[in-house]
């Protein structure tokens, strides 16, 4: 009877804790509505810009790559313009090649269904803190379609991708010209090389940055962990110190950051398997 | 009824650790290796997260580290999302988004409001022309340090039109809300205006080491400085924005074309 009577309570004890809860949610829905909406509203335009852009990823008319990946400020450098026909049929590119903005190569060339046309450029290592940006152009003369991609050397984290690249020379003439012509999107091998190295996922390329540790693997089994904490913290399985609780919310937020990444690592494999 | 406040030391330790971690996270990510900084910046979230909910600690020194750590998740999920499915034009919104989903979290968390954060229509005209005058000699010096190409041969309108939405949009608004109305005010009001102006333009400083310019630093950090000081003597954001957006947009969509 005693066992039953302090079932009954502890029972009216959580339904009053998780009623609590929803209050506390529901008093502060009621003070600001509208910032989950933009909160929420903001990542959910984030995550449509990543996805819808994904199915832009096209088989890159154009790459470049650069050899030797680090080296030393006097030692050059080579990078290899790759021109691509996928078409079955012979087609005709007019190919231009940029490097800080001044055109170094203009060309224009038939290429046979099915083949590959390559030029290569040799330059000096640029110099500590300085960056030398190299960009590609390629039209279809045949269909007006306009294809790019670009390299900065030496690899960049992206805020200074952001900084050069959507804002320099090489990036956006193809705005001036959209109206007329389709647009690669940024599929550069560069940079996707540059996210399989920081993230470890290049093990077939064997470049991975760091021999030791694998990033992806650090941040995936960091996620599981927190994961599993926000789980078996949850406030309705009984009572948790403060602090569990304060830990809990703010883990929830990395936990969320790192879902996102590992979303993005999925994604990429995923159109690295369909691309072959 | 206004709460008193104790000003803390501006050499509190709590926050000198948190601005030496940013600091050396920033360094290594910049100049060691990406991967280090990412994991750096993943460790640094984790530990002052952890600390943070464990130690009893006061009201205000909380508020400054939840805010100092959005900095670490910034470059953890900057650094690692795959940008190059992204066409590159589209690269600064993107980002951003992530700078401002994070700054409305905290906002949220926090119970405030952009209102009550300074970002207001009370004196709009004047804050904004404040920002606009400032803004202009600030992007040409800006110029002259970094130098950068023009964006298209000659100078596109829609090219132009396409950097002002971004510089007030994502950039100005994002950077604003995250460096003056949260990590600014919080620190202001755990070590006071003047220290805490100087924390703010430091971090500020701080977050442009990508740019791997010396000179740059110094720049980013008076530029924080002004900012912080036009932040806090208004007490509106509005300044602030356009103090940002027009030097971003003199520096990169007219400059080039005059230079």
């Amino acid at each position: 009877m005693i066992k039953q009577e302090a079932k009954k309570e502890r029972r009216t004890l959580r339904a009053s804790r998780i009623q609590g809860q929803r209050g506390a949610t529901n008093s502060r829905t009621l003070k600001s509505p509208w910032q989950d909406d933009l909160a929420l509203g903001f990542v959910a335009l984030f995550l449509c810009v990543l996805l819808l852009n994904s199915f832009e990823v096209q088989s890159s008319v154009c790459s470049l790559t650069y050899f030797p990946s680090m080296a030393r400020e006097s030692e050059p450098f080579v990078v290899t313009a790759l021109v691509r026909n996928a078409a079955h049929e012979p087609r005709t590119y007019s190919i231009n090649i940029f490097v800080d903005g001044l055109k170094v190569l203009e060309s224009t060339s038939k290429l046979e269904g099915a083949s590959l046309l390559s030029f290569t450029y040799t330059s000096g290592w640029p110099k500590l803190g300085s960056a030398t940006r190299i960009y590609i152009e390629v039209l279809d003369v045949e269909s007006g379609a306009v294809y790019s991609d670009s390299v900065l050397v030496p690899s960049s984290p992206p805020e200074v991708w952001m900084s050069f690249a959507a804002f320099s020379s090489f990036a956006t003439s193809l705005l001036s010209s959209s109206s007329s012509s389709s647009s690669s999107a940024m599929s550069s091998t560069f940079t996707i090389v540059y996210y399989l190295n920081v993230m470890g996922l290049s093990s077939a390329l064997g470049q991975s940055a760091l021999p030791f540790f694998n990033v992806g693997l650090v941040m995936t089994l960091t996620l599981v962990l927190l994961l599993v904490f926000v789980e078996v913290t949850d406030p309705s399985y009984g009572k948790l110190a403060a602090w569990v609780t304060r830990l809990r919310r703010r883990y929830g937020l990395l936990a969320t950051g790192l879902l996102l990444i590992f979303l993005g690592m999925v994604l990429t494999r995923v159109v690295m398997i369909i691309a072959g | 009824m206004e709460v008193q406040r104790k000003i803390q030391s501006p050499f509190h330790p709590a926050l000198m650790s948190v601005a030496v971690l940013l600091i050396a996270t920033e360094y290594v990510f910049v100049y060691v290796s990406e991967s280090w900084g990412i994991l750096l910046s993943l460790a640094s979230a984790l530990a002052i997260y952890g600390l943070m909910s464990v130690l009893e600690l006061s009201q205000d020194l909380i508020e400054v580290l939840e805010d100092f750590t959005l900095l670490f998740l910034y470059i953890m999920l900057v650094s690692s999302l795959p940008w190059f499915f992204l066409r590159q034009d589209l690269l600064v919104p993107a980002a951003y988004s992530v700078v401002l989903a994070l700054c409305f979290w905290r906002i949220r968390s926090r119970n405030s409001s952009i209102g009550s954060l300074g970002l207001s229509w009370r004196g709009f005209i004047s804050n904004a022309l404040i920002g606009i005058v400032a803004g202009v000699p600030a992007g040409a010096i800006e110029y002259y340090i970094l130098t950068p190409l023009p964006a298209t041969p000659a100078f596109d309108a829609l090219q132009f039109l396409q950097t002002t939405v971004y510089m007030f949009f994502f950039v100005g608004l994002g950077e604003e809300l995250l460096f003056r109305a949260l990590i600014q005010r919080s620190i202001v009001n755990l070590v006071g205006a003047g220290p805490g102006i100087l924390w703010s333009g430091l971090t500020f400083a701080a977050m442009h080491t990508v740019w791997r310019s010396v000179p740059e630093l110094f720049f980013t950090f008076v530029a924080g400085l002004a900012l912080g000081l036009l932040y806090h003597k208004t007490r509106n954001l509005v300044g602030p924005i356009f103090l940002h957006a027009t030097n971003n947009i003199v520096l990169l969509a007219i400059m080039p074309y005059l230079a």
